[in-house]
C-alpha cells in the first residue's frame, strides 16, 4: 500500500511539477465536475459552479454551492471570472472547450467513467491539480469503508434485479446503476444479455427476464406523464407480487461520485431486507 | 342494388378477418412466447410468466386496438355521411387532434390524477370544441376545399398548443411524449386503459346507432331530409356529441391516429352501395381490422424502441389520400 502511494507520488510530481502552484480560482462548468471540485477543493479555490449544483434534485453538493457564484456553461461567464483552471468533462460543448484552448485557459477534464475504479482516478487527479491530494485520499478511503460494508455473494446466491424507468429504460453494462447493482450483490439480467448502456427494452423483455425486485430513479420533481404511467402497469405489478417499484433517487446515478457508495448500501439494504 | 345478402357476406368476412387478425395479435409481441404454455397458464393453471405478457400486455392491447380502430372507422363514417363530404373524417376536421389536446391538459396538469375518467372526459370536452370550430368555420354544407382548409387551420393550431403545453408541462418526461400524441401509440396499454376508453366509446356508439336512417334522408340533400321528417339540428348535435365521445374516449388513450377514419369508409363505401346507414357497421369493422394490423406491422418493425401507430396508418393512409385527390379531379369535382 504504502509502496503504492509512494510510486503514486512520484508520478505526481513528474506530470504535475511543483513549481506549479495550485489553482486559485477555479471554474467548474458541469453538475458532475462542481460535485468533485466542491468536495476537494478549499472554498476559497472555487470562483464559480454550474448553476445545476443548487439544484436539489440532482445536485449532492447544494449547502457547499450555495455560497460560491453560478455560471450556465457560457463562454463570456467563465472568463469574466479569469479562471486559472476549468475543470470540464467529456460532455462539455467542444465549442467551449475550443475558445478556452485558443485563449489560452488551463482545464482539466475528468474522465467521469461508470466504475469505482474510474471514479477513485477521477478523484486523485482532480484532487492532486488542486493541491488537496490528502483530502482526495480521506474521500477515497470514505467511499472505500463504505463499500466494504456490503460482502460479496456467491453468484448463484444472487437475486435478480433490474433497473426500469420511466419511457421503458433499462441499465446494462456500463453504467452506475450495473455497477452499484453488482457491489450490492445482486445480479442484472440485462447486462447478464450483452445490453450495453441505458436502452429502453419492451415490457415484455422486461417480464421475461423475471427480476425478483425492479428499482427505478424518478428524474426531478415529477409530474404526471406516460412515461411515469407506464411504471404502474397492472403487468409490472402481477410480475412483482405487488410489492412496489424501490425508488433510488436520480441524484445517486446522475454523476460518477463518491456518493455511489451510498447507492449501493441502499440496493445492499433492499436484498438483505428481501431475505 | 346492394342485397341483404351481400351486406351479410361482406360483414362475416370482415368478422373473419378481424377473429384471424386478433389471434395473430396475440401471437406476436417484442418477445417470442411458447403461446400454448401461455394459454395453460391464463386460463387453467397457476400465473406464470407466458400468462401475464397474454393477458396483461397483449390482450388488452389487441382489444384497445380493435375498439379504437372501429371508433375511428365508425366516426369517418358518419361524419362524411353528416357533412356529405367525402374528406370529412376525424383526423381532418380536427376530432382527432383536439381530443388529443383535451387529453394533454388533462393529463400533464394534474387532472388526471383526480378521478380515472378526467383523462377522457378531457379528449372528448377536446375533440367536441375543435370538431364545432371547424364546422362554424367551414358552415353547414361546405365545399370540399373550404372544410380541409378549416380542418387545416385548426389541426395545426390545436396541434401546436398540444406541443406547447408538453413543453410547459412539470413532468420532465412530457416533451419527449409529443411524437406519441401527434402520432399515436398502442404501446405498454393496460387494462386501465381498455376501462378509460370503453365507456365512452360504447356510449358513442350507442348514439350513433339508431341514426343510420336519417344519414340515409341526409343523402338527398338537406331539404329534402328534413320535409321526409329528419329533424336536421337535433341529428347535427346528437352526432357531434357522439363523435366527441367515441373519438375523445378512444383518442385520450392512443394518442391522435390519423387516416383510419379516411381511408376505411372510402374502401367500402362502393361494396355497401353508397349508402350511409349500411356503411356504418362495416366501417367500424374495417377501422378495428385496420389499426390492428398496422399495429402488428409496428410490432414487427425492426427498431429500437417501437415506432408509433400513427407512423403506418399515415404511410399506407397518405397515398391512399392522393389517390382520393386525383379521382376526385378526373370525375371532375
Amino acid at each position: 500500500m504504502s509502496a503504492m502511494v509512494t510510486a503514486l507520488l512520484l508520478l505526481l510530481l513528474t506530470v504535475f511539477p511543483a513549481t506549479a502552484d495550485p489553482p486559485q480560482r477555479v471554474v467548474s462548468v458541469n453538475l458532475c465536475s462542481d460535485q468533485l471540485l466542491l468536495m476537494l477543493a478549499d472554498p476559497r479555490q472555487v470562483a464559480s459552479v454550474s448553476y445545476l449544483s443548487r439544484d436539489l434534485g440532482s445536485s449532492f453538493v447544494v449547502e457547499l454551492a450555495i455560497d460560491h457564484p453560478i455560471n450556465h456553461a457560457q463562454i463570456e461567464e467563465v472568463i469574466s471570472y479569469q479562471p486559472d483552471l476549468v475543470v470540464t468533462t467529456p460532455y462539455t460543448n467542444p465549442r467551449l472547450l475550443n475558445i478556452l484552448e485558443k485563449l489560452g485557459f488551463k482545464t482539466h477534464r475528468l474522465t467521469l467513467g461508470h466504475s469505482v475504479e474510474a471514479i477513485t482516478t477521477d478523484i486523485r487527479q482532480l484532487a492532486a491539480r488542486l493541491g488537496q491530494a490528502p483530502r482526495g485520499e480521506a474521500l477515497i478511503r470514505t467511499m472505500q469503508q463504505r463499500l466494504q460494508l456490503t460482502p460479496s455473494v456467491r453468484h448463484v446466491d444472487r437475486p435478480k434485479a433490474l433497473f426500469y424507468q420511466p419511457r421503458g429504460y433499462t441499465s446494462g453494462i456500463d453504467t452506475l446503476q450495473n455497477e452499484a447493482l453488482q457491489l450490492a450483490g445482486w445480479r442484472n439480467p440485462a447486462a447478464e444479455q450483452g445490453i450495453v448502456g441505458y436502452v429502453p427494452v419492451p415490457l415484455e423483455q422486461i417480464m421475461l427476464w423475471q427480476p425478483d425486485t425492479l428499482f427505478t430513479s424518478n428524474y426531478g420533481v415529477s409530474g404526471d406523464s406516460l412515461a411515469e404511467r407506464q411504471l404502474e402497469h397492472p403487468a409490472l405489478k402481477r410480475l412483482l407480487g405487488h410489492q412496489p417499484l424501490l425508488q433510488i433517487p436520480y441524484k445517486y446515478w446522475i454523476c460518477p461520485g463518491p456518493m455511489l457508495a451510498e447507492a449501493v448500501s441502499m440496493l445492499y439494504e433492499a436484498r438483505v431486507g428481501k431475505r | 342494388m346492394i342485397t341483404a345478402m351481400t351486406q351479410h357476406r361482406l360483414l362475416f368476412t370482415l368478422g373473419g378477418l378481424i377473429v384471424l387478425t386478433a389471434l395473430l395479435s396475440l401471437l406476436i409481441g417484442s418477445q417470442a412466447i411458447p403461446l400454448m404454455d401461455a394459454l395453460h397458464e391464463s386460463f387453467v393453471g397457476e400465473a406464470g410468466i407466458y400468462g401475464l405478457i397474454l393477458t396483461e400486455l397483449r390482450i388488452p392491447r389487441t382489444l384497445v386496438a380493435l375498439l379504437a380502430g372501429a371508433t375511428l372507422g365508425l366516426c369517418g363514417a358518419v361524419m362524411q355521411s353528416l357533412l356529405r363530404n367525402p374528406l370529412a373524417s376525424p383526423g381532418l376536421v380536427g376530432s382527432a387532434s383536439g381530443a388529443a389536446l383535451g387529453a394533454v391538459i388533462t393529463l400533464y396538469f394534474g387532472l388526471a390524477t383526480l378521478f380515472t375518467y378526467a383523462l377522457p372526459l378531457g379528449g372528448i370536452i377536446g375533440a367536441l370544441l375543435a370538431t364545432l370550430t371547424v364546422y362554424l368555420l367551414a358552415g353547414r354544407d361546405a365545399g370540399t376545399l373550404t372544410l380541409i382548409l378549416a380542418g387545416v387551420a385548426v389541426n395545426a393550431f390545436t396541434l401546436a398548443l398540444v406541443s406547447l403545453l408538453l413543453n410547459l408541462a412539470p413532468s420532465p418526461y412530457a416533451v419527449q411524449e409529443i411524437a406519441l400524441w401527434m402520432l399515436g401509440s398502442l404501446a405498454n396499454i393496460s387494462r386501465n386503459e381498455l376501462w378509460i376508453l370503453l365507456p365512452g366509446t360504447l356510449a358513442g356508439w350507442m348514439m350513433i346507432g339508431r341514426q343510420g336512417r336519417s344519414l340515409d334522408l341526409l343523402t338527398f340533400g338537406e331539404e329534402t331530409a328534413s320535409s321526409m321528417g329528419a329533424e336536421l339540428p337535433r341529428l347535427r348535435r346528437r352526432l357531434f356529441l357522439a363523435v366527441a365521445l367515441a373519438v375523445g374516449s378512444a383518442i385520450s388513450v392512443t394518442g391522435a391516429i390519423g387516416f383510419i377514419g379516411l381511408v376505411v369508409p372510402h374502401l367500402l363505401r362502393p361494396l355497401v352501395g353508397y349508402q350511409p346507414s349500411r356503411l356504418l357497421v362495416p366501417s367500424a369493422m374495417g377501422g378495428g381490422l385496420l389499426l390492428l394490423l398496422a399495429d402488428i406491422g409496428v410490432r414487427l418493425l425492426p427498431a429500437q424502441g417501437e415506432i408509433k401507430v400513427g407512423v403506418v396508418t399515415a404511410l399506407i393512409g397518405a397515398p391512399f389520400f392522393l389517390w382520393l385527390i386525383i379521382q376526385d379531379k378526373r370525375s371532375g369535382l
